[in-house]
């Protein structure tokens, strides 16, 4: 029984990392809360699944569908949206409640498109699942859980060995010492939200095969994906991940005792109460505002 | 009847960190009432920290201040302030989407449920209580020589002007502590020594005066007492005269940025 | 005819949310992404209590006043410690917990299944089921919303909520509580939107979650920033406009599942526009503070 519990909380967990990294990896660059990047993982759930309608062919297939179509939507969020809000120099209050808007905006641009009804990416019958020390395991959730470690680890190759990688994590310590030395931060910022959203849509197009789609399922991703990176430290990345899988654990646990239903408001009320006592979060590298 | 002898501030010992910056050095101090105490120190020295530390904007890591009797340690800063003590700030602080009058006004201040309750139910109570503190402030604006821009938008002030706004509140506050950050930085002639006549008056009725100051000629025409502040630490205290001729302090003017004698 | 007095009604409820939000927003400057939850807990109160123990409408009504001023005052905590987009999620926060609340406590809320038949308002033998008598009442609410919002704001208590907003520093400086009056102003906020939702309860007859979820915090974000900040009577403007021109859609003859997700796109344009364009809105008295 524990078992099933801890594989349940990782396989979520994970989700929930892929979330907060490309969460964290966009809020490193512009510091302000990007929601509408709830949004964009929406999208690319949805994009998996048309991909996968209209070409058929293996579920990656769909998954590199929903990651294409995150990153452009997101670099266009970015273009379209937050760029003249830069050059306004506007408040960051302005440009998340611009980002709110966004949100409401994409969120039911989807809905409309697909109708409000739950979808799923699965297809052919359901496997019976794999016995993992005591645990079901489906083929899904393997993937989920390969991926996540795949593509964390592709992550951290990128921002530890490239220059792309150490120009981004220049910006994201010092954006102001980093643009005297030269590193332009645009190019990090189309870096942070191509990456990063594409990120989001691995998220959207897993969720959408190993749950479902439905149109408001960004909602509680992203609010979920921001209190994992909260809990574990705005700018951290390792915290992020850290963050996201204590918040799968906490849920899991929270399923098993009070409830499914109740999942998530224990988490948001996580949120608010690491907002209101600990806002630098358990790895303690945000800067405090 | 004279206050000269009383202690209106005293601090011990205070010290305070930032990022392993030793920003206060375990300093020690004492502010009579009545008296013009200039506060003195090459850039860095912790002058606007000791105040953010009096006025409660920061805790101290160790160390305490007692503020016209009371031990102010942990008391919020509107607490502090509704003893008595006022303070500017070095980059000119005010309210710049509100009216020049308005920035005076917040000033007279009503706690917060009773304001709420006589917004509500004792609209009579309230205007007398307008009435009278617009007439306080008014006054206030005529002495400064703001009057006739009582409705502009504090935004829309000249930096002089600012300057003056700002002193103008903290006077509002009718203070037995002032403490002011710069107080004259960027003013013209004129207004120096109307800042210089305000300030002599305050003194007259006994409030104790702090004054963080860059330029010496204005330091050592109106203070009573030199306090030298350097990494933290009181560095020397005495009479203008005597600091002017005080070697060390020489050494650590000239030696760091600007002069003794501007 | 009866039509017109049902889009009349929802304009003054959603004015008085507006306002309500005014304050909180414009006036203390304090984001508040979560103003549904206040909505939502009035609207519960009185539909519970009316419904479930048989109090009449007006005790309903008064106990949602009371019990959304409670809950404003518990929403404020996060205003003391927090500013900025950190507040906003906090706030946003709140209202998702109220959200998760009134869909999943099964027991007191009957969840996703809602509160039906709550009765009308009525005092002795006259029961205002009438559309037009109804309306009177939600015309009142507005009216009486906006009269105590400007007595408020027009005093040295709303003096002190302005000071706030512009710099919170030099307000405490001056010896203003921040914390009380962010407590005190957030009450009042939850009071008023309490009151708003047992109107819409008694109005509509019926209530669920679905109308009081996280994006209808934001909605109500929207009417008050369309309005203008600090603008009681553009938060009125605001709601007649976003809220009265949107029911002429239904006239199109648009399929629900159509027009529900059209009219969120179009909010979330406005927003958007609003914050590229012009972010004070149509009668906004002061602009976002444009210098951190």
């Amino acid at each position: 029984m524990v078992q099933q519990l801890v594989v349940n909380g990782l396989i979520a967990g994970c989700i929930y990392a892929l979330v907060a990294l490309g969460f964290a990896l966009i809020y490193r660059t512009i510091r302000f809360f990007h929601f509408a990047h709830g949004a964009v993982i929406t999208l690319g759930g949805y994009a998996a699944y048309t991909a996968r309608n209209a070409l058929g062919g293996p579920m990656w297939v769909g998954i590199v569908f929903g990651a294409l179509a995150a990153s452009v939507l997101g670099l266009a969020i970015d273009c379209l949206v937050y760029r003249p809000l830069r050059r306004r120099k506007a408040p960051d209050l302005v440009f998340l409640i611009a980002s709110f808007g966004v949100f409401l905006f994409v969120q039911n641009a989807i809905q409309l498109a697909y109708g409000p009804g739950i979808l799923s990416l699965k297809t052919g019958p359901i496997s019976k699942g794999h016995d993992l020390l005591g645990a079901i395991v489906t083929d899904a959730q393997i993937v989920v859980i390969v991926t996540t470690v795949l593509l964390t680890a592709i992550l951290w190759a990128l921002l530890r060995f490239t220059d792309l990688g150490r120009r981004m994590r220049a910006v994201a310590d010092d954006s102001l010492g980093a643009s005297v030395i030269g590193i332009n931060p645009k190019s990090v910022i189309v870096a942070s939200f191509g990456i990063g959203s594409a990120l989001g849509g691995v998220a959207g197009a897993l969720v959408g095969w190993e749950t479902n789609l439905e149109p408001t399922m960004g909602l509680t991703l992203i609010l979920k994906g921001i209190v994992a990176s909260i809990v574990g430290g705005i700018v951290s990345i390792p915290g992020a991940i850290m963050g996201a899988i204590l918040i799968g654990l906490i849920e899991s646990l929270v399923a098993w005792t009070l409830g499914a239903q109740w999942q998530d408001l224990v988490t948001f009320a996580v949120l608010v109460g690491f907002l209101l006592l600990r806002p630098t979060g358990i790895a303690g590298l945000a800067r405090e505002r | 009847m004279s206050h000269n002898t009383d202690i209106a501030l005293w601090a011990s010992g205070l010290t305070k960190v930032f990022d392993g910056v030793l920003a206060l050095n375990n300093l020690s101090l004492s502010i009579q009432s009545g008296v013009i105490t200039a506060l003195i120190g090459p850039n860095g020295a912790g002058k606007t920290t000791l105040l953010n530390v009096i006025s409660g904007f920061l805790r101290p890591d160790h160390g305490m201040v007692m503020a016209l009797g009371h031990d102010v340690r942990g008391m919020p800063p509107e607490g502090i302030a509704r003893l008595g003590v006022t303070r500017t700030f070095q980059n000119i602080r005010l309210l710049p989407q509100m009216t020049v009058i308005e920035n005076v006004l917040v000033a007279s201040r009503l706690p917060a449920l009773r304001g709420l309750y006589y917004a509500v139910f004792r609209r009579g109570a309230v205007h007398a209580f307008e009435e009278a503190a617009r007439k306080s402030a008014l006054a206030l604006l005529r002495r400064i020589g703001l009057e006739d821009r009582q409705s502009h938008l504090a935004m829309n002030l000249s930096h002089g002007q600012r300057k003056l706004l700002e002193l103008a509140r903290a006077l509002a506050c009718k203070p037995r502590i002032l403490m002011l950050d710069e107080p004259i930085a960027g003013l013209f002639p004129e207004m120096v020594s109307q800042v210089e006549q305000l300030l002599l008056d305050l003194r007259q009725d006994g409030t104790a005066i702090v004054v963080v100051e860059h330029r010496m000629d204005f330091v050592m025409r109106i203070s009573d007492v030199v306090i030298v502040l350097h990494n933290g630490a009181k560095l020397a205290e005495g009479t203008p005269k005597d600091i002017s001729r005080n070697d060390q302090v020489l050494q650590v003017y000239l030696g760091g940025s600007g002069s003794v004698d501007s | 005819m009866e039509y017109v007095l049902h889009i009349l009604t929802m304009v003054c409820i959603y004015a008085g949310l507006a306002m309500s939000l005014n304050l909180t927003v414009g006036f203390a400057g304090q984001p508040n992404v979560g103003h549904a939850a206040f909505f939502c807990v009035g609207a519960y109160t009185s539909a519970i209590l009316t419904v479930g123990c048989g109090a009449s409408p007006p005790l309903g009504m008064a106990c949602a006043v009371l019990l959304g001023s409670v809950t404003g005052a518990l929403a404020s905590a996060p205003a003391l410690r927090l500013k900025g987009d950190y507040l906003a999620l906090a706030t946003f926060g709140t209202g998702v917990i109220i959200h998760a609340l009134a869909k999943n406590w099964v027991a007191m809320t009957r969840g996703p299944m809602g509160i039906p038949g709550i009765p009308s308002v009525s005092f002795g033998n006259v029961t205002l089921s009438y559309p037009s008598a109804f309306c009177a009442v939600a015309v009142a609410y507005a009216a009486v919303t906006y009269t105590l919002c400007h007595l408020v704001v027009s005093s040295p208590f709303g003096l002190a909520l302005r000071a706030i907003r512009e710099d919170e520093t030099v307000a405490k400086s001056t010896g203003i509580s921040s914390s009380a009056h962010k407590i005190l102003v957030f009450a009042l906020s939850g009071a008023l939107a309490g009151l708003a939702g047992a109107l819409f309860a008694h109005h509509i007859t019926f209530i669920d979650p679905s109308t009081f979820t996280p994006m209808d915090s934001l909605v109500l974000l929207l009417i008050t920033v369309f309005g203008g900040m600090g603008s009681l009577a553009g938060s009125c403007l605001a709601a007649l406009v976003l809220i009265g021109f949107p029911e002429i859609l239904r006239y199109l003859g648009l399929p629900v599942i159509v027009v529900g997700p059209l009219r969120q796109m179009a909010y979330g344009l406005l927003l958007v526009m609003l914050m590229l364009w012009r972010p004070q809105g149509l009668l906004g008295k002061y602009r976002w503070s444009w210098c951190t």
